[in-house]
């Protein structure tokens, strides 16, 4: 134990994971969606730093890129567009608040223990060298060509998806009127 | 350095052609005004290239034995082959006996008709893929479109429910399969189904048990879920219900053989030497599954919610084979292939009496329909005697198939159960048959194109052909796989 505390790393891993738990409670349970978007920018950003302790430089920055940075954004300009409820709200809750608690705790039990079981006493001897976004380049248009190719696949489904159930039907009017120009 | 894995073209042609076909169909659906008339065609060309792709694939390892491409991440094989072909089958009958349902979404048709197109490529990528990331990678494509077809047609409250519940739950159970993958790649360092093979296979005591027996167990859920096998299966019947009709019966059917190709190689390669501790958990979800999709299914009021616990029952049955630990693979293939196609088949029927953006479809309304439309009650009765497994049609090949391979694969029990659940099983698919023929009523009578008329007619053919004569398809199963 007075190993543990004597590394550096450890202090900065407790401060990240505290912060990660008390926001992932925040998102679920905070009663104003704005609020919720906001905390999970402090889980995402944790999780990135987490990835920086693990010297996986490109992911971390992705993962601000991509999720902090867009995908967030997005959440807030349609919690904002939509009419979606931005003041305080207590319909997001329902009856069943104590099942769904009860189901994340046993999932965070059995994939804790799990691990604690099987590494619990296994030391991180360092993380390596850093990977360069070179080697990802690398394994991402080699070992990993299909993979990379097929989540492509992934979001245009999703992309056909939300034009195809975001779009607003035309008339049969505006249809014909379409059809003779 | 970048190694260049090696590249097969043959191994992905299926999936190629589908993919132009439907890149082809967006972009024709966004510039052509007259896109309406051109979809049959680029559909049906789609569907046969590929069909030829299958034909040049079965050629090739006809040829060179199994191959494996790309870095390890695809195997090409008859099974993979013979999987693929039921898909494509799939696949065509439904657009058959669905294409009213793509013509009547009017301008999100051909979004429509690309998603199912895409949807199948993911499905189709399970069935080859040998690596775990590139088979979640497939799982999501297929699942993702499919959530998209639910939710495509009229703007109904139930119909909204069955896409948001499929929704949701679809992603709980991608997340719970991914978790698995972790947990697994924890404990092998391995994400090959080779690699795990030769972990679990290897005499290195295994350190983290816990890990291992967690992560698999999440795999399996994950997938079975996929199934719709009980205790996995609450979505289903809301889905079902709600979902258009005119695709619901081709959601059912893609996801069933996505998923049981990913679990017939599971059985066969990674988890083949942990068999023995797999066996049982399998054993007792198909059981479950049977009882549950019986007893359940007797006591529906609505044809869909019945079809819907009658897939329960079916993806039992499935495991039943599945759980014999890969010997059974060409009577899982042969159930599926039938079973599929009879859903697809009796879904088109569903969506002819009630409309292609329907949703739900009470025995009521099937009453008296032996008067209105002779030919369509006579099919769907052929269709649920498939089901069922009446002798002289498939169904009955395929649960005696299974049967055996799981009688003389020591799951007696499981045999006696699944007997006495077909038996029961006889009595919800006659409601509707008797609905039809012996009680009056004045519901809709249905209009049947010639495309709907094909798709179900060739169904028949299917059904009844093998149910006669199904030694020349057995045969071919048997020296492709065996």
């Amino acid at each position: 134990m007075a190993d543990w505390i004597s590394l550096p790393v450890n202090w900065v891993f407790l401060v990240l994971a505290l912060v990660i738990a008390f926001a992932g409670v925040k998102v679920v349970t905070s009663r104003n969606l704005i609020h919720a978007a906001l905390s999970l920018v402090g889980v995402l950003a944790s999780t990135a730093a987490l990835f920086l302790l693990l010297s996986a430089e490109f992911v971390a920055w992705v993962l601000v890129l991509v999720y902090v940075g867009a995908v967030l954004v997005l959440f807030l300009f349609g919690i904002m567009i939509t009419r979606a409820p931005m003041g305080r709200e207590v319909s997001l809750d329902n009856e069943r608040r104590g099942l769904a608690a009860i189901t994340a705790l046993a999932t965070f039990a059995l994939l804790a223990g799990t691990s604690w079981v099987a590494f619990g006493d296994v030391e991180i001897e360092g993380v390596g060298d850093p990977i360069t976004t070179g080697d990802l380049a690398d394994s991402l248009l080699g070992r990993y060509l299909i993979p990379f190719e097929i989540v492509s696949f992934v979001l245009l489904a999703a992309l056909i998806g939300g034009i195809a159930l975001a779009r607003k039907d035309r008339s049969p009017a505006e249809e014909a009127e379409r059809t003779d120009a | 350095m970048v190694e260049t894995p090696e590249i097969s073209l043959v191994a992905i042609l299926p999936e190629l052609a589908l993919t132009v076909g439907a890149v082809v169909v967006l972009m024709v659906a966004v510039s052509s005004r007259r896109a309406a008339t051109y979809l049959p065609w680029i559909a049906g060309l789609t569907v046969a290239a590929t069909g030829a792709g299958l034909i040049a694939q079965y050629n090739d390892v006809a040829a060179n034995g199994f191959s494996v491409s790309y870095a390890g991440m695809i195997v090409l094989d008859n099974q993979g082959i013979v999987i693929r072909t039921v898909m494509l089958a799939a696949i065509a009958v439904a657009l058959l006996v669905g294409w009213r349902y793509v013509t009547g979404l009017g301008t999100r048709g051909g979004e429509a008709l690309s998603l199912v197109f895409l949807s199948a490529v993911g499905f189709m990528l399970m069935a080859s893929s040998i690596h775990f990331m590139l088979l979640f990678l497939g799982l999501e494509v297929g699942s993702i479109s499919l959530y998209v077809l639910a939710a495509l047609g009229q703007r109904a409250k139930r119909a909204d429910e069955a896409a948001m519940k499929y929704f949701l739950l679809g992603s709980v159970a991608s997340a719970i399969f991914l978790y698995g993958v972790a947990l697994l790649y924890a404990g092998t360092g391995s994400l090959t189904y080779l690699g795990v093979f030769e972990f679990f296979s290897g005499d290195t005591l295994v350190f983290s048990d816990g890990l291992l027996s967690a992560g698999v167990a999440l795999l399996f859920v994950g997938l079975l879920f996929k199934i719709a096998a009980a205790p996995f299966h609450s979505w289903a019947p809301d889905v079902y219900q709600g979902a258009p009709a005119g695709i619901v019966g081709y959601m059912g059917a893609a996801a069933k053989i996505g998923a049981i190709a990913a679990l017939l190689r599971f059985v066969q390669v990674p988890f083949q030497s942990v068999i023995e501790s797999i066996q049982v958990p399998l054993a007792a979800v198909a059981a479950f599954s049977v009882v549950l999709g019986t007893l359940y299914a007797i006591v529906q009021q609505d044809l869909r919610r019945v079809l819907a616990y009658s897939g329960v029952s079916h993806a039992g049955f499935l495991l039943m084979g599945i759980a014999t630990g890969g010997v059974a693979e060409v009577q899982v293939l042969f159930y599926l292939a039938t079973y599929v196609l009879v859903l697809v088949g009796a879904f088109g029927i569903v969506s002819l009496l009630e409309g292609s953006g329907s949703a739900g479809s009470p025995i009521e309304n099937w009453k008296g329909l032996g008067r209105r439309s002779p030919f369509l009650a006579w099919s769907l009765t052929v269709f649920m005697l498939g089901m069922a497994g009446m002798p002289a049609t498939a169904g009955f090949i395929g649960k005696f198939g299974i049967f055996t391979r799981a009688w003389s694969g020591d799951l007696e029990w499981l045999v006696i159960v699944g007997l006495l659940a077909s038996v029961a099983a006889f009595f919800f698919y006659l409601r509707v048959v008797v609905a039809m023929f012996f009680e009056d009523g004045d519901g809709k009578t249905p209009k049947l194109g010639w495309p709907a008329g094909i798709g179900i007619g060739l169904t028949l053919v299917i059904t009844v052909g093998l149910g006669l004569y199904p030694t020349p398809l057995l045969d071919v199963l048997t020296a492709a796989l065996g």
